[in-house]
């Protein structure tokens, strides 16, 4: 059973990761992500949201009417965010600032609604709970990898903290105007499914439809 | 399984090998002047600013090779512009031909010569002071995403030489603001006489001594090979004669410029009065119009689509010229964007052509 468990916890990390396989929360990480900072601060915010949200909902999941149960999820999903939020403003405001909107919009983050949807409803809390943080683990790897390069080459800098001196200070390191805008997440994030389908054929969707070459005998 | 026939190379329309023969004849006029043109406005722009013992590479380079105080004759224009565009078309075509090489064996297809003629178009494009590490980041940028990953020879919706132009423009603003002999020459993107254009208006072109005829010959300074209509325009002829390139889409592009122009100069003042004489010669349309946005595979294949889609890139263009002065030229954008908008425009004339045909027969 504890094996099971750990799976639960481990398995969106790569093998079901919301970023890459599911193709969910696309939007924040193309937002947040221009520095590894807010990166982090981002993927703590979600999984304490997909945490709680996982245990709340199922503990709640028998009583639900059917009919209401996606206002109830939303319901408390936003107030968990709202919680996430008033604490980043009480406690780290600078950064809280710099995530500006992202924060709030965490309500509509379609992972946290997906895993209460989808996971929450079925499961008992505990097993809820571990799938939520593995979500946000997972949501927050591609953030991290995402947001390092992003930094590194934007910036030349990680965490704040200058590695590579640019051209500007006297080094030789050419900042990459582009990284800073968000169509780069999108060139990386790109690059991160491929390489891990490369790593892992399974997550390979079939194509929808079979390309048919000409052959000789069809030629009129 | 053959898709086509070997023989006939100069008459089998469909051969690709023809196709890439001719594009490379046709880019050579303009080759030559583009090389031509570097050499003398580095000469005459280093007698201007009377700048020596410059760190740059090329500057030495020169030097080393004809000494200093040279007169802009047609030799030394020559080596000067040589020394210029050789090291950044060696390095577009080394890094194209490494990716290539890298699709093909990854993906087992045929090795595809058609990366030559990217990389000169792509040249073309850069400024002729260039850092070489942008040369080598813009066209691995347009090679991987725009033909190796999204595409390949004749199946590219996006040409992967204004991808990789866009990328450098958006990713290095700023590269040539404190470059001693080419300071004068404004970002990636735009001429100068665009540029002067917007800031001084017409008086600030007199004042440079630009005239129309200099523009249309191109003994301005500007990027490599886009100054020169005369050039491009030769090089568009031969691909009109050999049926590779579509007559229609350039005609189109000239009428959509030529009428936004007019609109323009009629509503307002201002920066937007340049005539539409000067739209067709300054920054990079010819060129831009003639080699890249007829490229078959990221174009209309109507006939209406293709007049249409010249039409809306000739007047975005212009609007894209007059009422954003940051982005002087406004070429590559908008040829960026047009191409995005291409199997939309052929899907509606397509789906306009059914309609028509369903009520003259009574569907």
């Amino acid at each position: 059973m504890a094996g099971k468990r750990w799976q639960t916890l481990v398995f969106p990390l790569i093998g079901d990761n919301p970023l890459t396989l599911q193709i969910l929360g696309i939007c924040s990480a193309l937002a947040v992500t221009t520095s590894l900072d807010t990166a982090l601060v981002m993927t703590i915010a979600v999984t304490c949201v997909l945490g709680m949200s996982g245990v709340s909902v199922s503990l709640l999941r028998k009583h639900l009417p059917r009919s209401i149960r996606i206002i109830v999820q939303i319901t408390i999903i936003a107030s968990l965010v709202i919680i996430v939020d008033l604490v980043l403003k009480a406690f780290f405001f600078e950064i809280g600032k710099r995530l500006s909107v992202f924060v709030g919009l965490i309500v509509t983050n379609c992972i946290v609604l997906g895993r209460a949807e989808g996971f929450a409803m079925r499961n008992g809390p505990l097993d809820s709970m571990l799938d939520g943080i593995g979500n946000g683990l997972g949501y927050g790897l591609v953030l991290m990898i995402v947001g390092a390069i992003r930094e590194l080459l934007g910036h030349g800098s990680l965490f704040g903290m200058q590695i590579l001196l640019p051209v500007s200070k006297g080094g030789g390191f050419e900042p990459l105007h582009l990284m800073l805008l968000p169509p780069s997440a999108f060139f990386i994030i790109a690059c991160i499914i491929w390489f891990i389908r490369r790593k892992r054929p399974e997550q390979v969707e079939k194509p929808e439809f079979q390309v048919r070459l000409q052959t000789q005998g069809e030629q009129k | 399984m053959r898709m086509y026939s070997t023989n006939g190379l100069l008459f089998n329309l469909n051969h690709i090998d023809r196709i890439q023969r001719l594009r490379l004849l046709a880019i050579a006029p303009v080759f030559i002047f583009a090389v031509l043109n570097t050499g003398y406005q580095y000469l005459i722009s280093q007698a201007l600013h009377n700048v020596t013992g410059t760190s740059d590479w090329r500057s030495r380079m020169i030097e080393n090779f004809l000494g200093e105080g040279l007169e802009p004759d047609i030799f030394s224009a020559l080596l000067a512009g040589l020394v210029h565009v050789l090291p950044v078309l060696i390095a577009a075509l080394l890094t194209a031909g490494i990716w290539e090489r890298v699709f093909a064996a990854g993906r087992g297809r045929q090795f595809d010569s058609g990366f030559i003629y990217l990389a000169v178009l792509f040249t073309f494009f850069m400024h002729p002071s260039v850092s070489l590490f942008h040369v080598v980041f813009g066209i691995s940028f347009g090679m991987v995403f725009a033909r190796g990953i999204f595409g390949g020879e004749g199946r590219s919706f996006l040409s992967p030489v204004l991808v990789g132009v866009a990328v450098v423009q958006i990713s290095f603003p700023a590269a040539l603001a404190d470059h001693p002999i080419w300071n004068n020459i404004a970002g990636y993107s735009g001429t100068t006489s665009l540029m002067t254009y917007h800031q001084e208006g017409f008086s600030g072109l007199t004042w440079s001594g630009i005239e129309w005829w200099d523009a249309f010959v191109g003994t301005t300074q500007g990027l490599i090979g886009t100054t020169s209509v005369a050039a491009a325009i030769l090089g568009g002829a031969i691909l009109v004669f050999a049926r590779v390139a579509s007559l229609r889409l350039m005609v189109g592009h000239i009428f959509g410029l030529v009428v936004a122009s007019i609109v323009f100069n009629t509503i307002a003042g201002g920066i937007m009065d340049l005539p539409w004489h000067w739209h067709l010669v300054l920054g990079s349309f010819a060129f831009g119009v003639i080699f890249l946005a007829t490229d078959p595979s990221s174009s209309c294949v109507t006939n209406s689509g293709r007049w249409t889609q010249g039409i809306i890139a000739g007047g975005l263009i212009v609007l894209l010229r007059v009422v954003n002065p940051s982005h002087p030229d406004g070429v590559i954008p908008v040829l960026l964007l047009v191409s995005m908008l291409s199997p939309l425009i052929d899907h509606i004339v397509i789906w306009f052509n059914i309609r028509q045909r369903t009520l003259r027969h009574g569907g």
